[in-house]
């Protein structure tokens, strides 16, 4: 019966929609590939059966981009809270990096502060012209033509002025990859025979509005130098650890990606392709706080102490610090630990008076009673930081408008693909 | 057996019979190249007693000199350092399980060898080498290896470790493994060589630690290229560590990598800084076990026993806290293992093991809490001594590998 229904969906399904976007994964552009699959993914549920149909007769790359759509659109569904990623266009040759970047952030939402570009007198204005750009491929063009260097830190977008590296980078949906640099090693340690290595460090960075929780370390399932030797390293057995030095790094954003070494006499890597599998929130509990009233905002002194039950979990507002930028809760539950409570994933969004946003740095701990979830947050005053560019006296301490804390209960595993090509081997 | 049992105890405490003919051997192996460095090595761990002997042969002056300068040197490191444990074996068969009992009693340590068959039959013939190369030499007659760096030391059966090693004094210094590396950051490219070098020391000598300093005088490979770089960039800085570990790594970086038709390092010679207290201050604590809280003042510095308490079933922890006048001495001080010491009743002697080590070196205080087992008597030590390392001497130890193969 289900396979009937299969059948008669694949009947009904316009074959034209899907045609030209398989025809386009053919492609050798990388941009062009990527976009197909997005576009093939936005088909949705119904094109799933095609576009598995489609896969099974594929190879290769292809069948891997056609599984990768039809995953993606099975994936969507789960995922709560992310909003589909934004294409961007913009064309601009009058204005300068702030202006560009704050206008990126009016049509994205991207939480960039600029704080760190303000201290320049007069920023000359940057050439930009790109279309159907997603928001992290027009924010690293902006920066690229601005000079400012990218950085991620704690989850956060850090921009600083100047030292923009042209490294090889893949965009894909709110998630960038870039390659920071390649080490080949050679190490006898007098125990087997000496071991040549070659390693390539891989960065992900990401829309704060699509974090992950939790990472797993990449897979890579094709890699080629331009003499045609796979890189891929051999499946090996477990081997047992006898050595003190070799300590495992958690996963993370920086991943080392390990390979064979190329042949003698290479000067590129012609493809290396894979993915990295992030878990992503599925759902949460979220309360809020400081919406009662409307008209002016909630003095920090009658935020602290409130308390919000929802789900099971108990959430107060034990601290508010505006001088120190930081606001503490105390979360408990009666069916799980502190300790527990506190490896979960935690989201929170914090508004200051004025409508004004914030990004927020989380820490969470755990003592006897319960978890405690420290929120740093930073405002991204872009106008009042624009008419006051050059004012070194500290600023008031802001004023909290409202406060949101949302825990993560489950999340969504979600493949996202990394693809480069002609990686030059210096 | 007596007699033999005899001699060894007498070679074990220099006694001076049996002294003169070792220092005239010593001095004639002065002459030859290729014994220079052991017989100097020998001579100098003799200490007084031979000097006084070498002072009366035909020794050249400049290496005479320096074996003086160098036992006046080692003397005032006083109890922090000492010659080596040396141990003979004189060709007979002797079951595994004896040969090492050897060791652990002359040298005060205990390995474990639970996978070992300690009935093996080994003969061996050595004369008068210190500790580490005894160990070293039955390793490789049982295929035995080892990680010097552990504190006891796990014997383990199967193969021999190949990593090459040098003995100077109560000193080993392994070479760990070499490391050459290309990085390339999409703007420039870094190679790097680097010789990794393991330190460690007997029980019963008790250095701070290696600095990470190290003074090259040759890296060659086999093909007669210097591999040294001029100007050799300084070592990073290492991180201060709260306690004096057994073993610590020093890097040899700075380096060029050998030649590619290079199947050697040909030599690989210098030496590295090890740091040694200046002077220890002795403290004993008695516990009173109504309040066990105590404070002692020594010179420059406050020692104060904050708590003694209970840890659950096995023994207690003592929480000290030490104050300096000087609050840069804070930010180089270090604790081990070897300096606590709790006394349980019936006299019976307890090394203590550190846990948690924290300074603040703008008020110059260095906190630490020191565990003590009680091995089934529920009660409290009647006494803790403590050894406080002050200061900082540094002695160098040289070096010289050869022939190390690049496989």
């Amino acid at each position: 019966m289900i396979r009937g229904w299969a059948v008669l969906t694949l009947l009904l399904f316009p074959q034209d929609a899907v045609e030209p976007l398989a025809r386009d994964l053919e492609s050798s552009e990388i941009p062009k590939i990527y976009h197909a699959v997005a576009n093939l993914s936005a088909l949705g549920e119904k094109a799933i059966p095609q576009l598995e149909a489609r896969a099974k007769d594929a190879k290769g790359r292809v069948r891997d981009y056609l599984q990768l759509a039809a995953d993606e659109i099975r994936a969507a569904g789960l995922l709560t809270g992310i909003p589909a990623p934004k294409r961007i266009t913009m064309k601009s040759a009058d204005r300068n990096v702030i202006e560009l970047l704050g206008e990126l952030r009016t049509k994205t939402g991207l939480a960039i502060a600029l704080e760190n570009l303000l201290g320049e007198e007069k920023m000359p204005e940057i050439p930009v012209d790109f279309r159907d750009a997603t928001a992290l491929e027009a924010f690293d063009a902006i920066c690229k033509a601005g000079n400012v260097s990218i950085l991620m830190d704690n989850g956060q977008i850090m921009l600083y002025q100047g030292d923009y590296q042209e490294l090889p980078r893949f965009f894909y949906d709110h998630y960038f990859f870039r390659l920071g640099s390649f080490v080949v090693a050679k190490t006898a340690d007098f125990r087997r025979p000496a071991v040549q290595s070659f390693r390539i460090q891989m960065e992900m960075l990401w829309n704060p509005v699509a974090a992950p929780c939790r990472f797993t370390a990449p897979v890579v399932v094709e890699a080629l130098d331009d003499k045609g030797k796979s890189l891929l390293m051999p499946p090996e057995a477990p081997r047992k650890k006898d050595d003190p030095d070799d300590v495992e790094d958690e996963p993370g954003a920086v991943s080392m990606l390990q390979l064979l070494p190329p042949s003698s006499g290479s000067e590129k890597i012609s493809v290396l392709r894979g993915f990295s599998t992030v878990a992503l929130p599925r759902t949460r509990v979220s309360v809020s706080f400081g919406e009662e009233k409307k008209s002016e905002p909630p003095a920090s002194s009658a935020l602290e102490g409130l308390v919000r039950k929802s789900d099971g979990f108990t959430i107060k507002v034990g601290k508010v610090e505006p001088a120190l930028y930081r606001v503490i809760f105390d979360v408990s539950s009666a069916q799980m630990k502190p300790d527990d409570i506190s490896k979960l994933p935690f989201q929170a969004s914090i508004v200051l008076k004025g409508g004004e946003t914030t990004r927020c740095f989380i820490s969470p701990s755990a003592n006897k009673d319960a978890a405690e979830v420290t929120v740093a947050f930073q405002p991204l005053h872009l106008q009042e930081a624009l008419v006051q560019a050059g004012d070194d006296r500290p600023p008031p301490p802001p004023v909290i408008e409202k406060i949101e804390l949302s825990i993560v209960t489950a999340v969504q595993q979600r493949r996202i693909p990394f693809e480069f090509r002609d990686v030059k081997l210096k | 057996m007596t007699i033999l049992t005899a001699v060894l105890f007498a070679l074990q405490q220099g006694d001076p019979v049996s002294l003169e003919p070792r220092v005239a051997a010593y001095a004639q192996q002065l002459r030859e190249e290729a014994t220079r460095d052991r017989a100097r090595d020998r001579l100098v761990h003799l200490g007084r007693p031979a000097l006084v002997l070498l002072e009366k042969l035909d020794v050249e002056p400049a290496a005479l000199s320096s074996i003086r300068q160098e036992i006046a040197f080692n003397e005032t490191l006083g109890s922090s350092y000492g010659p080596p444990k040396t141990f003979s074996f004189d060709g007979a068969e002797e079951n595994l399980g004896t040969l090492l009992s050897k060791l652990e009693n002359g040298a005060g340590v205990t390995f474990h060898k639970n996978s070992l068959d300690l009935s093996q039959k080994y003969a061996l013939k050595l004369d008068d080498i210190p500790y580490w190369e005894a160990l070293d030499e039955i390793c490789k007659k049982a295929s035995i290896w080892y990680f010097p760096s552990h504190d006891p030391i796990y014997l383990n059966g199967g193969l021999v470790s190949a990593k090459p090693r040098v003995y100077y004094g109560p000193v080993m210094i392994v070479m760990d493994r070499l490391i050459q590396q290309r990085k390339i950051t999409f703007e420039k490219i870094d190679n790097e060589y680097l010789i990794r070098l393991m330190c460690v020391w007997e029980k019963h000598v008790a250095p701070l630690g290696p600095t990470g300093r190290v003074q090259l005088t040759q890296v060659t490979d086999d093909t007669g290229a210097s591999l040294i770089l001029f100007p050799r960039p300084p070592p990073g800085p290492k991180p201060a560590l709260g306690v004096r570990v057994v073993g610590q790594t020093v890097d040899l970086t700075g380096l060029r990598a050998p030649s590619a038709e290079s199947k050697k390092i040909a030599r690989v010679e210098g030496t590295l800084e090890l740091e040694f207290p200046a002077r220890v201050d002795d403290v004993r604590i008695e516990i009173q076990s109504e309040n066990p809280t105590a404070v002692k003042e020594i010179d420059g510095a406050v020692l104060e026993l904050k708590s003694f308490t209970p840890q659950s079933s096995w023994g207690a922890a003592a929480e000290f806290h030490l104050k300096f006048r000087d609050p840069k001495e804070a930010a180089g001080f270090r604790i081990g293992t070897n300096d606590i010491e709790f006394i349980a009743a019936g006299d019976a002697r307890r090394q203590g093991w550190i846990g948690t080590t924290s300074r603040d070196v703008d008020k110059g205080t260095f906190s630490f809490t020191a565990h003590y087992r009680h091995a089934g008597r529920q009660e409290l030590p009647k006494e803790i001594r403590l050894r406080i390392p002050r200061g900082s001497v540094i002695k160098n130890v040289p070096f010289c590998f050869k022939d190390v193969e690049l496989k």
